[in-house]
């Protein structure tokens, strides 16, 4: 007999772990763990603060789901407390930081790092602020739908859409200054 | 489908428009280039393929232990009683009905002229001038549940002691008395909060109202709250983004927060930001126009299309200067932005155009695209830049026509022409392009003044000075000298100095005979050049020595006449005097002034005196009689016969003869004999 809960969708088992299902609550962070941590370790550039940021994410998720609306889409709602809490392991991450770590985003292109052009797209992400990067991110990477990122970012869909195609157009612009500044 | 709704529905794809998008992205070459660059960006862009460690959920659970369960959301509103709509307590469109205390939308118990509360009779409304404490913020934070939902059974109770007695005496009691905060602490974070999203902190203003929240403040001041952290946040987004901000929504933040703002200042402040974003709405679809035109322009720039990278440039600029307000930074941002890669591929190009590379440089495209750019050069530094290229687009531009009319002029190959070009030519600016050759053609020039002069010096007779003058044109101009003009500066100088020395060795030699062999020589050097003063002095002098040695021939043709009438008088007994003949003959031949006649007058003689001896007769007779012992006289006869007598058959016979007694005498001298082979 297949497990009723394994099947289910993501925002039914916010509701039950809401009800206090602690089983309910585990299926949803081993479903979105790894994803989570890997768009972190991707944000804060290192896994050991990855890992502290999982662990508090998940936190306030549990604390938070009585607040959670079943009928919004549970990964954009998830993506705005990952989004929080990056943010503020990054200010303290910024504080205790030496001079000159930041914007560096090492291993952000390691299967790029060979090839010729490697430079010019790696300096131009990381030449976008920090949120834009992370709205590429979960756009492309994470594959958020419009939904799920009006969510996570709390606007609406059409602000959504406007902000993608200006990251869109700001990350085209920046690889294209980037090829003109390294062959002027 | 336009650039921009393409790149809009390239952010969001969606299906309907896909056709459309496909279409316009095959005809518009900036925005293919465009999805590529962004296909290729965020392919390269990766996650790392990392996992949490094993562990993770004992850990995260055993955090949870020690958490807050979940709690159950608790969402209390009021419900207009006669449309039944959500009504906001303790906004200026909530009234509650003065007998009931229903609430009502302030409209709605207007139109319905009375309480919509069934048998009730209250046609007058009260509305709140205190609001009574939030019952959760009442019971303080440490009374809050923990562990169980205990919220969701206690709240409706106290709900319904709200809507009921406690909440009527409160309502009404409360009349007539400003909004207040009921905690001082809250008032004081509130103030701050306020006065830090004034400044534009808005990060700060956030995290003061979200603090306030936290502490649970009365439903008016927490509508109020709310609506400001909405305002922070909203204008946050709007700041950093204005073109990715709803503006809509940014407006309808403003509006709602100044409805329930309860501080003068930040009310006024929050109508002057509502302005801002009017007019930043206003321009917002200019911003977003001038953007998709600027970032075209970029990409024809790189594309090398300057023509269309301009023009989009020109339109872009056109919509972004339009834009204010708030936006209007962004705007200039963007000029400047799109500006620089189309002024910097620009600039790449009109150097190519300029540089060593493009043979020959082309200075007209490049003035043309600097004179397209220069209106929209944005600092001094560039105009700068761009006008020191224009001028010397321009400077070689007037070096090169300079340089073409003197070449029309110099390939004409007047002597006489040849100032005007060379003034042409010297007014060429040393650092154009073009100079070095104009250098060689001065120097080409000059070498052709010199040769010039050299062949005038040699034809008046001046071979030395020729020879001077056309060394120096070899050697100081011999890198202008082409092939074929070198050749010829080298063979003059061969003639020169050929003429040169035969005419030395005839002036040595005087007026010898010798002399006019290399008088002979130097007239026929310059057959071709009858006016050249050595060939006029060559002639004159071979004739006068030729003249002179004419005299000596008739004086040998008269020697040798004699010594003829010797030989063949008194019974041949002088058979030396034919030798001697012989001899007086052959240096009137050697005479180079001998005359024709003069031949003729000796074969004349000769043959008279055959013909009055018959000398050829009698030497057969003797051949025949094998009297070799009169050889020695018949062989010198014989040979003077054979070798003057005209042609015909006594020449024949004599040289016949000559041979038979040469051949068939074993005593015949030496001389007489016919070399072996």
């Amino acid at each position: 007999m297949s497990d009723p809960l394994e099947a289910s969708d993501d925002a039914l088992l916010a509701t039950r772990a809401a009800g206090g299902s602690r089983e309910a609550f585990r299926r949803l962070y081993q479903r979105h763990r790894v994803e989570v941590y890997r768009y972190l370790t991707r944000w804060l550039g290192s896994e050991s603060l990855a890992e502290d940021a999982l662990q508090e994410v998940f936190l306030q998720v549990y604390r938070s789901l009585g607040r959670y609306d079943r009928a919004r889409p549970f990964r954009g709602w998830l993506y705005g407390v990952v989004r929080n809490v990056a943010q503020n392991a990054r200010r303290k991450q910024r504080k205790v930081a030496p001079p000159g770590c930041e914007g560096h985003d090492s291993g952000l292109f390691p299967t790029l790092a060979r090839r010729e052009r490697a430079a010019d797209l790696q300096a131009a992400f990381t030449g976008l602020p920090e949120e834009t990067r992370a709205l590429l991110l979960q756009r492309y990477r994470l594959e958020l739908t419009l939904d799920e990122l009006a969510e996570a970012w709390g606007c609406t869909n059409r602000t959504i859409r406007n902000r993608l195609h200006a990251a869109n157009d700001r990350l085209v612009q920046a690889i294209v200054a980037q090829r003109a500044g390294g062959t002027a | 489908m336009n650039c921009t709704e393409y790149r809009e529905h390239a952010s969001a794809p969606e299906p309907a428009a896909q056709e459309a998008a496909d279409a316009h992205r095959a005809d518009c070459h900036a925005c293919a280039s465009w999805s590529q660059t962004l296909e290729d960006a965020m392919s390269a862009i990766d996650l790392p393929d990392v996992e949490p460690a094993p562990g993770d959920w004992e850990r995260l659970s055993a955090a949870l232990d020690a958490a807050d369960a979940p709690t159950p959301p608790v969402h209390v509103r009021l419900q207009c009683s006669y449309c039944h709509d959500t009504l906001v307590g303790g906004t200026p469109e909530a009234a509650y009905c003065a007998s009931c205390l229903a609430p009502h939308h302030a409209d709605c118990f207007r139109q319905n002229a009375g309480c919509a509360t069934p048998a009730c009779p209250g046609v007058s409304t009260v509305t709140p001038q205190r609001q009574v404490t939030d019952v959760a913020a009442s019971r303080g934070k440490a009374q809050k549940p923990r562990g169980e939902p205990g919220p969701s059974r206690v709240l409706p109770l106290l709900l319904t002691a709200l809507l009921g007695g406690l909440g009527a005496a409160a309502w009404v009691a409360l009349r007539g008395v400003e909004v207040q905060v009921q905690d001082a602490v809250v008032q004081q974070g509130f103030d701050a909060s306020c006065g830090r999203l004034i400044q534009g902190d808005y990060r700060a203003a956030q995290e003061g109202f979200r603090r306030l929240l936290d502490e649970e403040p009365e439903a008016v001041l927490r509508a109020e709250i709310t609506a400001l952290d909405r305002v922070a946040r909203v204008l946050r987004d709007c700041e950093e983004e204005p073109l990715g901000c709803d503006w809509d929504g940014a407006l309808d933040a403003l509006t709602r927060a100044q409805e329930r703002a309860s501080i003068p200042r930040v009310r006024r402040w929050l109508e002057q930001r509502q302005d801002w974003a009017i007019a930043a709405q206003g321009s917002l679809h200019l911003l977003e126009r001038g953007y998709a035109a600027g970032a075209a322009s970029v990409a024809a720039a790189e594309a090398r299309e300057f023509e269309q990278a301009l023009l989009l440039q020109r339109e872009a600029r056109e919509l972004l200067t339009q834009v204010q307000g708030p936006l209007a930074a962004t705007a200039q941002a963007q000029i400047v932005e799109t500006w620089i890669p189309v002024l910097k591929a620009s600039v790449a190009m009109i150097q190519r155009f300029m540089g060593p590379k493009t043979k020959p440089p082309h200075w007209g495209r490049a003035e043309d695209m600097i004179v397209s750019l220069l209106p929209l050069a944005l600092e001094d530094k560039e105009r700068e830049e761009l006008i020191g290229y224009l001028e010397i687009c321009r400077n070689n531009m007037e070096d090169e026509t300079l340089y073409a009319q003197a070449v029309q002029i110099a390939q004409r190959r007047s002597a006489n022409d040849y100032p005007k070009a060379l003034a042409l030519l010297r007014r060429i600016r040393t650092s154009s392009v073009i100079y070095p050759d104009a250098r060689a053609y001065l120097d080409w020039i000059a070498a052709d003044q010199l040769v010039r002069a050299a062949v005038e010096a040699f034809d008046g007779g001046r071979g030395e000075e020729a020879l001077r003058l056309l060394r120096e044109a070899g050697d100081e101009h011999d890198a202008a000298l082409g092939e074929a003009a070198r050749k010829s500066v080298d063979e003059k100088v061969v003639l020169i100095s050929q003429v040169l020395s035969r005419w030395q060795r005839a002036k040595n030699l005087g007026t010898r005979a010798e002399a006019l062999k290399p008088l002979e020589e130097v007239i026929a050097l310059l057959e071709d050049r009858p006016e050249n003063e050595y060939r006029i002095m060559a002639q004159l002098m071979f004739d006068r020595i030729g003249s002179s040695l004419g005299k000596n021939a008739e004086t040998y043709l008269e020697e040798g006449l004699r010594q003829l009438e010797a030989a063949f008088g008194d019974g041949f007994n002088a058979p030396h005097a034919a030798e001697g003949a012989m001899a007086a003959f052959e240096r009137v031949l050697e005479d180079p002034g001998h005359k024709r006649d003069q031949i003729v007058r000796i074969k004349s003689a000769v043959s008279q005196r055959e013909g009055d001896t018959r000398f050829l007769y009698r030497a057969e007779k003797l051949r025949k009689a094998n009297r070799t012992d009169t050889y020695g006289d018949l062989l010198p006869r014989l040979k003077l016969l054979k070798t003057w007598l005209p042609p015909g058959k006594q020449q024949s016979q004599a040289s016949e003869l000559y041979r038979q007694i040469a051949e068939g005498s074993s005593w015949v001298p030496p001389e007489f004999r016919r070399p072996e082979k």
